[in-house]
């Protein structure tokens, strides 16, 4: 059964238990009752049969007494002897009267019918008295029930004695209603006499039942008694009675008998009345209990109710109201940790809204609440009609540096560029918000693209100035993208996007800021659309291998090359890896690019071999992390080498500072595996990562390659040839080899060659240049790098 | 008047004691018995002589009232005698008879009631007391002074009789069939024997003491 509510369950079992109890109960009671009805019923019937011989044998008594007197009343008796028929009459009616006895007669000794008083209309059943006479004869007297003219009578026989017998006196009582009723009166039994003549059934006519019930008790006995008077339960007019069947006589073809009987309904009505009283009760009780149970439940599920209102409150954000709490139960304490639930999630909901808004880290708004700043600007700019701009900053190579000085550290970074962000700006309105990761946005109010360029700069600026973090101090560079409203785009989120892009196009030109521009757009599309591009173009040839040659910086030898990648695509034109390679490495498609490499390498340096009879130049390859990871790679170069018919000193490998950071072991594992096949092994942009020293030391390297930024900047920044020379001493110290990239002029060679620096590449010497240019260049920097080299002594 | 009865006494006598030396005497010894063959006392037995003669005058009897009982139970006389019945009981008695051979009362009295009572009439006639009802005596009144009952064995002994024939009468007050009295004719020569055996009532059979 479903209750949807505690209190329906809760009154519904009990009630449901107090009926079941009282209803058991009344089984029982009603049950020992009947029983009880039925055990008194019987006793009522056998006292009743012993009431009914003793009535009738007093009434033989009254009778016999009667007839004794007048049959010894001597002038009665003289009568007789002189047959004074007269005298002998009123004699008779005179006792007959007396005692209100329905009959008496008498008969003379031969048994003629002398007198008779009370009732006539005897004579034709003389055959009967006769025989009664006959029986009064052999025993001095007789007392029998006869039936004479279909009624019973109680006839008592006794002698005239003068003193030998000299008549008879008969004297009897009809057995009628009267009888019955007097029976009755003392037995609280229902009487009827019943006769049966012959094989009729049985008949009727006095009886204290009604008339009905008089005949349908007729029929119910059987014709043929059981032997024993037992009693048995028949049912007339709907009711049960308890019944006794009392034998009065039967001689010849007639019998008589007398039902006894005690109506059970009747007999068990005082205890109907209990029974009502109990049902009452029963009824009143279990008002009384439905209403104490709904008080008590009430009770109960008030304040369960009032509990779940309060929790619903709290589901619709309402954490103010506090639960009410009365009781010191259980349902109490139940509110009590309501209470605390409340409490806590309040804390919680706040502390999480905070979250969701919040920049935790950096004290900064986050993405989705700077949107909703710049949503707001945008109305308030709707409304002044005046711009507003949106600066989105990336830090540059913040993973590396991450890496390098952990990631506590990097977070200590990120909040102190925060700091210096909120404390230095100079615009008005303006507000800064973190993204996530090294990403930082500044909403610019009533400002114009252009004017937000100039603060975009000096952004630029204040980081240009390292930051110390754990005594670490750290020069950092970014690309800010900024795009305005209404020039840009009319809605928060556009206007971020778009900042974004800019963003975007920022890093990977290289330039400091800029302003959003619609052919952002369009390359950020070429940007995702070139890693699914890149499958094809490897399969269908469209990349292709560039070499920028590596001389010795002392006798401007060619010493090897740098191989390098560019994309012919069939649409866009030639490509530059740095818009493709970051992608492919994001992707995962940049081993399949270092295997394109090495392969390309591997067969351009066989045919070199093969071609001029001669070993080809040195060939670098720069391998990425997720090469380095690749244990099989070993293998993969021993085989390409193997093929083309190649010494495992025909290429030499690159790697980054930050490519080892990723997994160092493996990374380690790798490059001591390819070390001790030969290869020689380059770090390249030495100097842009924070590799620590201790690193260096155990890497298997050769070569240090310093970063073209220190190069092209060293004519102007005194402390960039500082460090060019600082590394070039460390490396030789090391026992390293050092070359410097990004060499734009002589006198840049020039001063790298002052400083010891090894080898060199950059523009001056060479642009990248298909690899099948590669001879005639080679041919063309020999001969004039002996001019060159000539013409330079001679100056010197 | 008893000097006159004493008188015809003693001439009965004288007759009697006349007539047996004048005739031949003879005599019947009779047994009455049931139908069983027990014997029957208190049985009246009498023979009526087939000649009628008058007889002479009766003997008076005496019937007695002792322990609320009449002594003797039967008693069998010549019709005319005289009956006294003697009160010896310290309670009264009421004597009565409805027997239309004689109807008398004799209401309650004790001692000797002042005149005997005549059974003039042959017949039976049966006494009772009005005040006791137990109280039953038979009187057989016979017309002949050739009488006589059975002892307890039943036997009885009519002596003296004239030879010649005879109605032997038996009657006993437990017959079944109310006053039956059995008859047979007999011829007495000398000593005659006759059994007489009658229907008796066992029931109304009374104890004499």
């Amino acid at each position: 059964m479903h209750f949807n509510s505690l209190k329906q369950r809760i009154t519904f079992v009990f009630l449901t238990l107090i009926l079941v109890i009282q209803f058991i109960g009344f089984i029982a009671i009603r049950h020992s009752i009947g029983t009880n009805a039925r055990a008194s019923i019987n006793e009522q019937l056998q006292v009743g049969e012993q009431i009914f011989h003793n009535l009738l044998d007093q009434n033989a008594q009254s009778l016999s007494l009667s007839a004794r007197i007048l049959a010894s009343d001597y002038g009665f008796r003289q009568a007789v002897s002189s047959k004074d028929i007269e005298t002998i009459q009123s004699a008779l009616a005179n006792h007959q009267s007396r005692i209100n006895a329905n009959i008496a007669m008498f008969f003379n000794n031969d048994g003629q019918q002398i007198a008779s008083a009370g009732e006539d209309a005897i004579n034709e059943d003389s055959s009967k008295i006769a025989q009664l006479l006959i029986n009064a004869r052999t025993k001095g007297d007789a007392n029998e029930i006869v039936v004479l003219n279909n009624r019973p009578y109680q006839l008592v026989v006794v002698p005239v004695k003068a003193p030998i017998v000299i008549g008879w006196v008969v004297m009897g009582f009809v057995i009628d209603n009267k009888l019955a009723t007097s029976l009755r009166n003392l037995t609280l039994l229902d009487v009827s006499f019943l006769i049966k003549d012959k094989e009729d059934g049985w008949q009727s006519e006095t009886s204290t039942l009604g008339q009905h019930s008089l005949q349908k008790l007729t029929e119910s006995i059987p014709k043929t008694l059981p032997k024993n008077t037992m009693n048995s339960e028949i049912t007339l007019d709907d009711s049960e009675y308890g019944s006794r069947i009392v034998n009065i006589f039967s001689h010849g073809n007639q019998s008589m008998i007398a039902v006894l009987q005690r109506s059970i309904s009747e007999a068990t009505k005082p205890y109907q009345v209990l029974q009502l009283k109990l049902l009452i009760l029963t009824v009143l009780g279990a008002i009384v209990f439905v209403i104490g149970s709904l008080i008590t439940s009430k009770r109960i599920t008030q304040p369960l109710t009032e509990l779940a209102y309060s929790a619903e409150r709290l589901e619709q954000g309402d954490y103010s109201t506090a639960v009410e709490v009365k009781s010191k139960d259980e349902i109490g304490n139940l509110g009590r940790a309501l209470n605390r639930m409340r409490e806590a999630i309040a804390i919680r909901e706040q502390h999480i809204s905070k979250l969701a808004y919040w920049d935790e880290l950096t004290d900064l708004p986050n993405r989705a609440s700077f949107i909703q700043s710049i949503a707001q600007a945008i109305a308030e700019g709707a409304n002044t009609n005046k711009p507003l701009s949106v600066l989105v900053m990336d830090l540059n190579r913040f993973k590396q540096i991450n890496n390098v000085i952990g990631h506590k550290a990097g977070d200590q970074l990120l909040k102190k560029i925060a700091q210096r962000l909120k404390a230095n700006m100079h615009a008005t309105h303006f507000q800064v918000a973190r993204f996530g990761g090294d990403e930082f946005s500044i909403l610019l109010r009533n400002t114009s693209a252009e004017a937000a360029l100039e603060t975009a700069k000096s952004v630029l600026q204040l980081l240009e100035k390292p930051i110390e973090v754990n005594d670490q101090s750290i020069d950092l560079t970014a690309g800010i993208g900024l795009a305005s409203y209404p020039a840009h785009a009319e809605s928060a989120e556009l206007l971020l996007s778009r900042a974004e892009m800019a963003m975007y196009a920022t890093k990977s030109s290289g330039a400091g800021a800029l302003i959003y521009d619609s052919k952002h757009d369009l390359s950020s599309q070429q940007s995702l659309s070139f890693s699914s591009e890149l499958k094809t173009a490897i399969e269908t040839h469209q990349l292709a291998l560039y070499l920028q040659p590596k001389i010795d910086l002392g006798t401007g030898h060619v010493i090897g090359a740098e191989a390098l990648i560019r994309w012919n695509h069939p649409k866009k034109g030639l490509i530059y890896p740095d818009s493709f390679i970051p992608f492919a490495e994001q992707s995962g498609n940049i081993n399949k690019i270092s295997m394109w490499m090495l392969a390309e390498v591997a067969r351009f340096s066989g045919q070199w071999q093969h071609d001029q009879n001669m070993q080809a130049p040195v060939i670098a390859i720069n391998l990425s992390a997720r090469d380095l990871v690749d244990h099989l790679l070993p293998n993969k170069i021993q085989e390409m080498l193997t093929a083309n018919k190649l010494s495992n000193h025909a290429i030499s490998l690159e790697i980054t500072e930050s490519s080892i950071m990723d997994d160092p072991k493996r990374a380690l594992n790798t490059l001591n595996v390819l070390s001790e096949m030969g290869m020689k092994l380059s770090i390249d942009d030495f100097g842009t990562g924070y590799s620590s020293l201790s690193y260096l030391k155990n890497l298997p390297v050769n070569e240090l390659k310093i970063d073209k930024s220190f190069v092209m900047n060293m004519e102007n920044d005194k402390a960039d040839v500082n460090i060019i020379r600082s590394t070039v001493d460390l490396g030789h110290n090391l026992g390293l080899k050092v070359v410097a990239e990004g060499i734009e002029n002589q006198n840049v060679w020039t001063a790298l060659e002052n400083l010891g620096c090894d080898f060199g590449q950059g523009y001056f010497i060479s642009k990248p240049m298909p690899a099948d240019q590669f001879i005639n260049w080679l041919e063309s920097w020999t001969a004039s790098n002996k001019k060159t080299k000539d013409l330079y002594k001679n100056i010197k | 008047m008893i000097t006159q009865k004493k008188a015809f006494k003693y001439l009965y006598i004288c007759g009697v004691l006349i007539a047996s030396k004048l005739a031949l005497a003879g005599e019947i010894n009779v047994t009455v018995t049931d139908l069983s063959g027990n014997p029957l006392q208190d049985a009246v037995v009498y023979a009526e002589p087939a000649n009628k003669q008058a007889s002479g005058s009766a003997a008076p009897a005496q019937i007695e009232q002792r322990g609320r009982r009449f002594i003797p139970l039967v008693t069998a006389i010549q019709t005319g005698a005289s009956v006294t019945f003697p009160n010896n009981d310290t309670v009264r008695h009421h004597v009565y008879s409805f027997s239309p051979a004689k109807t008398f009362e004799l209401k309650l009295y004790s001692g000797v009631p002042a005149a005997p009572v005549i059974f003039d009439k042959a017949g039976i006639a049966v006494l009772g007391c009005n005040i006791h009802d137990q109280m039953i005596a038979y009187v057989n009144i016979v017309d002949t002074p050739y009488f006589t009952k059975t002892d307890v064995n039943g036997k009885a002994k009519l002596a003296d009789l004239p030879t010649g024939s005879y109605q032997l009468k038996t009657w006993h007050y437990a017959v079944t069939k109310e006053n039956y009295t059995d008859t047979q004719s007999i011829i007495v020569k000398g000593s005659e024997q006759a059994a007489v055996k009658l229907d008796i009532q066992a029931n109304a059979l009374i104890m004499s003491k």
